[in-house]
């Protein structure tokens, strides 16, 4: 995958269209952990109905909330405490903040079947699956421009190996506080 | 112009204060004036800096209150809510919680969300460029123009973590700010909003002054600016812009009263004027005292000087303002001087009718007296007597000049005991004496003249020395022999110096005396003129060489033809020249003269030697024998071509300077000769000692020589005598033959006279010298029977 400029873009999700998630059960529990007041994994794909655990490794609290529709919720989470897991049971993506540390950004995405990968520093992904056998397939990145999982199956090549360009947002800036003057026009 | 010293004081006085006034009124109007426009600016700026940092934290308030605001997990929940009624309320609690009077909410597209307005703005949606500026900066501080409201306003996104919405809140630029800054800064201050269609808005905190400034079109808005309101009072302004885009502007213009800050200064400046008056006024009654106070002693000083002008020494005990020491000194000093003219004029007065050194009376007096006893009707006659000391020079030699004072004293306090009235007497000159007789010379003046004569001629002795005295008086009566001061004055003189001449001790004027002596005057005058004109004219007589038989001198004799009088004879001006000092000067004309002529006979063969006669006074002038020898140098002449005669009388005035001078001109080579031999007792040895070559017998005797026994011996032994000391023998005057043959028996040398010739100008004695026969004259003694002649006369 690269951008509009024709560079690397790593750690994208890549999802291709396959059967429904059936049986929930089998699923393992996916973990959301904060460590370094930072979400770990920054994204986090995950399957509809499976559980995710949001463990606390910071000696810190935190304070996890999603206003995301698919699925709002908030956790309060002690140090080294361990809440109970919640299930993400509708599909979409799920943008997690923290209210104790604003700059807490993390990411999960629920998709209600298929397979998913994420891809690797060099921003390739590979499928086992042949080309003919995927219907649908979708991007997504935290910075992509058109937020929606939109089928990309035309735009890969017939052969095993395939370069989709996705366009992304620049990447937000981290704003240093300034006083006095600050925005003045 | 004149000016009076008051003026003169008074004058530059009130100039200088009105001048210092003028200038310091108009320095302080000038520098208040100056001074405030200086602060008033200062003060716009200061003005335009506070403004600026109040906007700024104003910004940073609404910075801080959004983002606290937009933080808030609650209001992000009521964000992400997406539910409008939610969103409001949490507006309006944040509203309620700060003092903000806008907020809103946009959705991440930029269209309103939701408002706190009352009425719904119309098209308030974020622009594209303000959300890039947004995500770019993480927030923006501007203004919004919101239904005819200006807003400083911040957004800032909602983050939940990521953006979900852009918060807007804001303050009104409005009235309440403008008066919050017109605190702060004391300067007025109005926004005016525009675009391009027009004016949006006006807040000023002065509504009604605006208007005159209200175009900011053409103006540089950075510099400050003049402007006058309706009611023609003075602004400055500054203006800064707020908010400046394309479609529209926010200036905020902040501007104080020059008029008003003037007249804050108004009473100060009253009052430096009114201090200026009445300084002015003070100085001037000042100046005014003080010149008064100079001037009044100087008036009176003025009137002192105006007496003392007009002979008035009065002390004047009248003035009293005796206020300085300088006035008091100078009215002394005016005092001393007073007395002292007084006191110099009664000194001056008494030496102008008085004789210094005896006290008499001068001349002054003496005539004002003798014309006051003319006036005075009760005279009937009086006798002025002049008094000469007779040789009071030889006193004053003899003994010097102060025993002459003393002497003079002593004479004049005896002449002033003489009179029985005081003043009658009075001292003329050195010597010259008056006084006054009561009577006339007809009966008892001569009586009473010896009588003053024989007192006035006793012994005077000083320092142990007894002084003869001797007296000459010259007399003249009222009203017979004059009748005014200044005529019987000259006319005692006149009758003194005829005494004196011939040696009288009294002598009384005589009628005609005054013209002889007038005409005197006026030939010593016209003497002086001949000379200078030559109007003089030399006549030449010829003296024949028994001898040779040959003219072998010829002497020189002055003439002088007087264009009025006719021929004056040589003895009438050659005194005056004499007792006039006009002596040295005629004496050298008539060398000059003489010299001339006999270089013009050489030339025409004429060989006579010429004899000039030579005065006594000329025997005093030591300059002559270099004057002489000069002449001769100059007309080529030698000495022998003149010879010079001295009379008698002349060297016996002074035998011994005499032969001095005598001895030089024989040095010189030049023959002397004895004239009027015979007249001027001098002695055998005297004649001896004498460096002369000739003796004239003089002419009294020779005149009468054929008739005068007595003559003829006296003439015969004269030329015995002569010649046996070696001199040679002249007669003059001899007019007859008989005179002649005797002269020649007796052996004289030269013979001279009217039987020879007469004297004769120059060009008839050349002429005449060519025709000479000797033969003539030439009559020998042999031929003639001389004691025949002799019997016969």
């Amino acid at each position: 995958m690269v951008d509009a400029k024709g560079t690397t873009v790593p750690a994208a999700i890549v999802h291709i269209s396959g059967p429904k998630v059936l049986t929930t059960d089998s699923l393992p529990m996916a973990v959301m952990d904060q460590v370094d007041r930072e979400y770990t994994p920054h994204l986090l794909p995950i399957y509809t109905g499976q559980q995710v655990s949001f463990p606390n490794s910071d000696n810190v609290r935190h304070h996890i909330y999603s206003f995301s529709k698919t699925k709002p919720f908030e956790i309060k989470l002690y140090a080294n405490t361990l809440p109970p897991p919640l299930t993400f049971s509708s599909p979409g993506e799920v943008i997690l903040g923290c209210n104790i540390h604003d700059s807490m950004l993390g990411y999960i995405i629920v998709y209600d079947g298929g397979k998913f990968k994420q891809a690797n520093s060099k921003g390739s992904v590979s499928f086992d699956e042949p080309q003919e056998q995927i219907s649908t397939l979708t991007i997504w990145h935290p910075d992509l421009k058109n937020r929606s999982l939109t089928n990309l199956r035309p735009k890969l090549s017939g052969s095993s190996v395939s370069t989709i360009a996705i366009d992304l947002n620049p990447p937000p800036v981290k704003i240093s506080k300034k006083k006095s003057g600050r925005f003045y026009k | 112009m004149k000016l009076t010293l008051k003026s003169q004081i008074l004058i530059p006085f009130l100039v200088l204060i009105f001048t210092t006034s003028v200038a310091i009124i108009g320095s302080v109007f000038f520098a208040t004036k100056n001074n405030i426009n200086l602060q008033l600016k200062e003060s716009l700026y200061t003005g335009k800096n506070v403004f600026e940092r109040l906007m700024a934290i104003r910004g940073d308030q609404l910075i801080d209150s959004s983002e606290v605001m937009v933080s808030d997990f609650g209001f992000k929940a009521a964000i992400a809510s997406s539910d409008k009624n939610t969103i409001l309320s949490a507006l309006d609690n944040y509203q309620q919680r700060t003092d903000v009077d806008l907020m809103m909410i946009h959705n991440i597209d930029g269209s309103l969300l939701a408002n706190t307005l009352n009425n719904d703005p119309q098209d308030s949606s974020l622009s594209q460029k303000d959300i890039k500026t947004i995500k770019k900066e993480g927030g923006l501080l501007t203004t919004m123009v919101i239904n005819s409201t200006a807003y400083q306003v911040a957004i800032l996104p909602v983050k939940a973590p990521t953006t979900i919405a852009w918060a807007t809140i804001g303050v009104a630029i409005n009235t309440a700010f403008a008066e919050e800054l017109k605190k702060l800064t004391n300067l007025d201050v109005s926004f005016i909003g525009s675009n391009n269609k027009g004016e949006l808005f006006t807040i000023s905190t002065l509504p009604e002054i605006m208007s005159a400034d209200a175009s900011d079109n053409g103006n540089d808005l950075t510099e400050i600016r003049h402007f006058y309101s309706d009611n023609k009072e003075e602004f400055i302004s500054l203006s800064i812009v707020i908010h400046k885009l394309n479609d529209y502007q926010i200036n905020a213009h902040i501007f104080t009263s020059l008029t008003k800050a003037y007249a804050q200064y108004t009473p100060l400046q009253w009052q430096i004027l009114g201090i200026s008056i009445l300084a002015l006024l003070t100085s001037a009654l000042g100046a005014l005292s003080i010149s008064k106070n100079v001037t009044k002693p100087i008036a009176f000083f003025v009137k002192i000087a105006k007496q003392i002008s007009d002979g008035d020494y009065t002390d004047d005990k009248a003035h009293k303002q005796r206020n300085t020491t300088e006035i008091i000194t100078l009215e002394n000093s005016f005092k001393k001087m007073q007395k002292g003219i007084a006191d110099r004029e009664s000194k001056i007065l008494h030496q102008a009718y008085h004789d210094t050194l005896t006290g008499l009376p001068n001349r002054t007096q003496i005539k004002e007296y003798i014309t006051s006893l003319i006036e005075d009707s009760s005279t009937t006659e009086f006798t002025v007597i002049s008094i000469n000391i007779a040789g009071f020079s030889q006193i004053n030699d003899a003994f010097g000049f102060d025993v002459g004072d003393d002497f003079l004293k002593t004479f004049s306090k005896r002449l002033e005991k003489l009179t029985s009235t005081p003043g009658l007497s009075a001292r003329l000159s050195a010597d010259n004496f008056i006084t006054i007789l009561p009577t006339t010379c007809t009966d008892s003046v001569p009586k009473s003249a010896h009588t003053i004569q024989a007192a006035l001629e006793k012994n005077i002795n000083l320092s142990n020395i007894d002084i003869a005295v001797s007296v000459r008086l010259g007399a003249a009566s009222y009203p017979e022999q004059g009748d005014t001061a200044e005529q019987l004055l000259r006319r005692s003189g006149i009758a003194l110096n005829v005494a004196e001449t011939y040696n009288r001790s009294l002598s009384f004027y005589e009628t005609g005396e005054d013209q002889q002596y007038m005409k005197r005057i006026r030939l010593i005058s016209d003497l002086g003129d001949a000379i200078k004109n030559n109007d003089l004219v030399m006549f030449y007589q010829p003296k024949i060489d028994l001898h040779s038989q040959s003219i072998s001198q010829v002497e020189a004799l002055i003439r002088w033809i007087h264009k009025d009088l006719g021929f004056i004879p040589p003895d009438d001006f050659i005194g005056l020249a004499e007792s006039s000092g006009m002596m040295p000067d005629l004496t050298r004309w008539v060398l000059s003269s003489v010299a001339a002529q006999a270089s013009e006979w050489r030339k025409q063969n004429v060989n006579a030697v010429v004899a000039v006669n030579l005065s006594a006074h000329d025997l005093a002038h030591d300059g002559l024998p270099s004057f002489i020898t000069e002449l001769l140098r100059e007309h080529s002449l030698n000495a022998s071509d003149i010879m010079l005669e001295i009379t008698e009388s002349a060297v016996m005035d002074n035998p011994e300077h005499a032969i001095e001078v005598l001895e030089s001109f024989k040095a010189l080579g030049i023959d002397l000769s004895i004239d009027d031999f015979g007249t001027g007792y001098s002695s055998l040895s005297q004649l001896k000692s004498m460096p002369v070559d000739e003796l004239k017998i003089d002419k009294s005797f020779i005149l009468n020589l054929p008739s005068n026994k007595d003559d003829q011996i006296i003439v015969q032994s004269t030329i015995q005598l002569g010649h046996n000391i070696g001199l040679r023998i002249v007669a003059e005057g001899v007019e007859t033959i008989e005179a002649w043959h005797l002269l020649e028996q007796w052996g004289c040398d030269k013979l001279q006279g009217y039987f020879i010739s007469k004297p004769m100008p120059a060009e008839d004695f050349a002429q005449w010298y060519a025709q000479y026969d000797p033969a003539e004259h030439c009559i020998t003694p042999a031929n003639k029977n001389v004691e025949s002649l002799l019997g016969n006369s």
